[in-house]
């Protein structure tokens, strides 16, 4: 149990015992679960963020390229 | 378009001229000599238009004239609506008096100069801008219309004379001479300025006329008290009274002329005419009266005990000169004294007299002397004897001078001592302190009338000394300014007789002025006169017959122990000199050993010490750069949760 | 029929485990893990919100957040590899240049 091991656990019990104790403190105002359906998840991301889709799907791509590249061995 | 308009042109031709000798006067006739006298005698001549309208009342009818006074004035320095420093001209008939002093002795002395000072080769060009200087600051400072530039050219005048007296500041003699004159006199001008300083946050205002017609009472009459008495010990300094006397007979290390004009006709005059220009304040404190008194008498006193004995012919003459500033001071506070109990001011009025007087039989006798050690080559008057058959104009004008400054009749430093002794007398019958100053009065005519004649004989009669062998008369450039004012040394008691008379001139609160034939009678009836006239006499009479005629010899003085001793510390001037220089060196010395240590070990030590102090600082702060990432990590962490804390602390979240 | 103080719970007892392990572990591969384990964590809070509030775009902001989180791991493993080239290890006390 090093130094940095008891900073470490102070500092995250603090953030987890603040941030409980503030979200457990609020009314949310909040009904009951509902069922949103798959369809209208998927509606959604077509027709309102369907910029968005297709910018994600560039930085995937890009970052395939990036690992690829960046693990590559040099060749002898 | 009246020429006492054209009064603030005075300073300005002197300066002028410094300046225009100071830059081409390399390569000008006489290093720049003939410059300075037209300088000199321009100023001159305004001066004397000034004082003509003064004398004969166009004066009063002109225009910026308030209570027989001529003020010009502009805003110098607006502090705020209440505080303001301005620089002007103030014209009355002390000015008129002072200005036809100062410009008559400064053109007779520069015209001197020409051959006094005709082997000096390159340096005459420094010497007549120093002097052209002089002239102007002089003037200026006569001429001030306020307290605050009256102590500008104070402090100038102070400056020329330290350069004057270093004129040969090769000889370390001279340089230490100068610095003394300089310190000495600035004791007395830290005073001047405690004084201004007092008078300013008292009475709001530096301006003579405002103070003039204030008059103080209650807690504002200690506060002026006390505004007089530094302004006095301002007097004091300049003026060479005692305990600040000291620095005046070194100050002979300079040329003769220099002696002649500074410390013996205009400058050293500066503080009597400071006390005179404060009079409406001086007469509401008598406080500071009497020890104006006290301190003038007791200076004529002592400087004229230590003038017995000195060999040194320039060294008799600046004691001389304190003694005789000495009776001024006297006059002025036993005047003043006697006005303030309302018995008339003729205080005022002897004292300016004697001033007149003074200047030109003093500035005289300089120059005799100066004619003499360039004839002679040597001051010591041991060594001279004799000179009388070589250098009769010189011998003569100088006879005229001796006979003027004992005091003997119809010569004009008769009418004025006896004038300045017969206002002390009549103080004392106010308070015995005057009585005793009388006293001293008396027997410092006694003395003055011994040592003149002793200088005199010793010098001019008797054996030939060793140094008079090749002595010859001086040239006309040299003895003709000496006639002039050999003329002026005899005659100017005759000012008393024309017109209103001095006393209906020159004068404070009332005018006496009385007809001539008054004067006369009064004089010649009162017993007081008849006592300076045979004290005077004398005097005339014991250097007569010690060295004249050599009946009693002149070891007389020195056979019995106890004059033996009284001798040596004349001759050491009481040891005052040896005293002021032991304090300085100890006291002062000490005391600024004290201030160097503070300054080196607290002062820099706390700079020091808070560099240090940041040095470790660093050097455990520095530990924080770990170099582990996790460590950062763990720090984010915590500043997340602070500033959720903080957010929720000052509003941010509900 | 559960609160969603449950679910934000859970979400918070993960992210302060997720933020235990980043921070404490010294393999490299197990700190890139328990950062995943963080973002999984804010993804259970977006889709809790989106359910109880009846609002479809905390779904779909989980799904692109799935994305990215998946990028930077690619990303992530390969500057490990590098690291594992250079420095011959991937113990995290073992990489302290940058120090005082």
């Amino acid at each position: 149990m090093n130094r940095h091991t008891i900073a470490s656990i102070i500092a995250v019990a603090g953030l987890l015992v603040i941030v409980l104790g503030s979200l457990l403190v609020v009314n949310w105002h909040a009904g009951d679960i509902s069922q949103i359906g798959t369809e209208k998840v998927g509606n959604a991301v077509f027709d309102d963020y369907g910029f968005t889709f297709l910018v994600i799907g560039l930085v995937m791509f890009t970052a395939m390229l990036g690992g690829v590249f960046l693990a590559k061995e040099d060749e002898k | 378009m009246q020429p006492i308009e054209f009064a603030w042109l005075i300073p300005v031709f002197p300066l002028l001229a410094a300046v225009i000798i100071g830059l081409l006067g390399k390569k000008m006739k006489q290093g720049g000599g003939y410059i300075a006298i037209g300088a000199a005698a321009i100023s001159l001549i305004i001066s004397v238009l000034v004082v003509v309208s003064v004398l004969d009342g166009s004066f009063d009818t002109a225009d910026g004239i308030v209570d027989g006074v001529y003020e010009q004035s502009g805003t110098w320095i607006n502090l705020t609506s209440t505080y303001k420093f301005e620089i002007g001209i103030y014209i009355d008939q002390l000015t008129a008096l002072m200005l036809m002093v100062v410009s008559i002795v400064s053109t007779l002395v520069i015209i001197y100069s020409i051959a006094y000072m005709g082997d000096e080769g390159g340096r005459k060009r420094r010497y007549y801008t120093e002097i052209s200087l002089f002239v102007g600051v002089m003037l200026g400072l006569v001429l001030a219309n306020n307290y605050l530039e009256m102590f500008i050219f104070w402090e100038l005048v102070g400056l020329c004379s330290y350069l004057l007296i270093g004129f040969w500041y090769h000889k370390p003699s001279a340089a230490s001479a100068a610095k003394k004159a300089f310190i000495v006199t600035r004791v007395g001008d830290i005073m001047f300025m405690l004084g201004i300083i007092i008078l300013f946050t008292t009475f709001k205002t530096l301006n003579f006329r405002d103070l003039f017609s204030m008059e103080a009472s209650g807690s504002d009459l200690g506060l002026l008290t006390l505004g007089t008495f530094f302004i006095f010990g301002g007097a004091i300094g300049k003026s060479a009274q005692f305990p600040l006397h000291d620095w005046l007979p070194d100050a002979m290390e300079g040329p003769t002329t220099v002696s002649a004009l500074i410390h013996a006709a205009t400058m050293v005059k500066a503080g009597v005419y400071l006390v005179a220009r404060s009079f409406p304040l001086f007469v509401q404190t008598p406080e500071t009266l009497v020890v104006v008194a006290i301190i003038g008498g007791v200076t004529a006193f002592i400087a004229a005990t230590m003038a017995l004995n000195s060999p040194n012919i320039k060294r008799v003459l600046a004691y001389s000169t304190i003694s005789q500033l000495g009776y001024m001071m006297l006059a002025l506070g036993a005047g003043g004294y006697l006005f303030f109990n309302a018995m008339g001011s003729e205080g005022y009025t002897s004292s300016m007299f004697h001033l007149m007087n003074h200047a030109f039989f003093k500035a005289l006798l300089f120059l005799c002397a100066g004619s003499v050690i360039h004839a002679v080559g040597t001051e010591d008057m041991r060594l001279m004897g004799g000179l009388g058959k070589t250098m009769k104009i010189t011998s003569f004008t100088m006879l005229i001078g001796a006979l003027s400054i004992s005091g003997i009749p119809p010569f004009s430093g008769f009418w004025s001592k006896d004038e300045v002794l017969a206002v002390v007398w009549n103080a004392g019958s106010l308070s015995w302190v005057f009585v005793l100053l009388y006293v001293l009065g008396i027997a410092t005519a006694f003395m003055t009338a011994f040592y003149m004649f002793r200088l005199w004989f010793m010098t001019f009669k008797g054996e030939p000394g060793e140094a008079s062998k090749h002595s010859h008369e001086s040239p006309k450039i040299m003895t003709m300014p000496l006639i002039i004012l050999s003329i002026f040394a005899a005659a100017s008691f005759l000012v008393l007789f024309i017109g209103d008379g001095f006393s209906g001139t020159v004068y404070f609160g009332d005018s006496h002025a009385l007809p001539a034939g008054e004067i006369l009678a009064e004089t010649f009836t009162d017993p007081l006169t008849y006592a300076s006239i045979i004290v005077a006499v004398c005097g005339l009479g014991l250097a007569y017959l010690v060295y004249y005629k050599k009946r009693v010899s002149s070891d007389v003085f020195v056979s019995t122990p106890v004059t033996k001793s009284l001798y040596n510390l004349l001759l050491k001037r009481y040891g005052l000199t040896a005293g002021y220089d032991a304090f300085a060196e100890k006291v002062v010395y000490g005391f600024s050993l004290v201030v160097d240590w503070f300054d080196r070990k607290v002062i820099d030590g706390i700079v020091n010490g808070i560099s240090f102090v940041l040095a470790r600082a660093g050097n455990y702060i520095r530990r924080i750069q770990t170099g582990h990432v996790q460590s950062y990590a763990t720090v984010i962490i915590a500043g997340i949760s602070i500033i959720l804390v903080l957010l929720y602390l000052l509003g941010g979240l509900r | 029929m559960i609160p969603i103080e449950y679910f934000l719970a859970l979400s918070a007892i993960l992210f302060a485990l997720g933020a235990y392990g980043a921070l404490t572990r010294r393999n490299t591969i197990v700190v890139l893990m328990s950062i995943e384990i963080m973002l999984n964590a804010a993804n259970i809070n977006f889709v809790a919100f989106s359910s109880f509030f009846n609002d479809v775009s905390g779904q779909v902001f989980a799904l692109f957040s799935i994305a990215v989180a998946a990028a930077e791991v690619a990303v992530g493993l390969a500057i490990l590899l590098n690291l594992l080239k250079t420095r011959e290890t991937i113990d995290l006390e073992e990489i302290n240049i940058l120090r005082w």
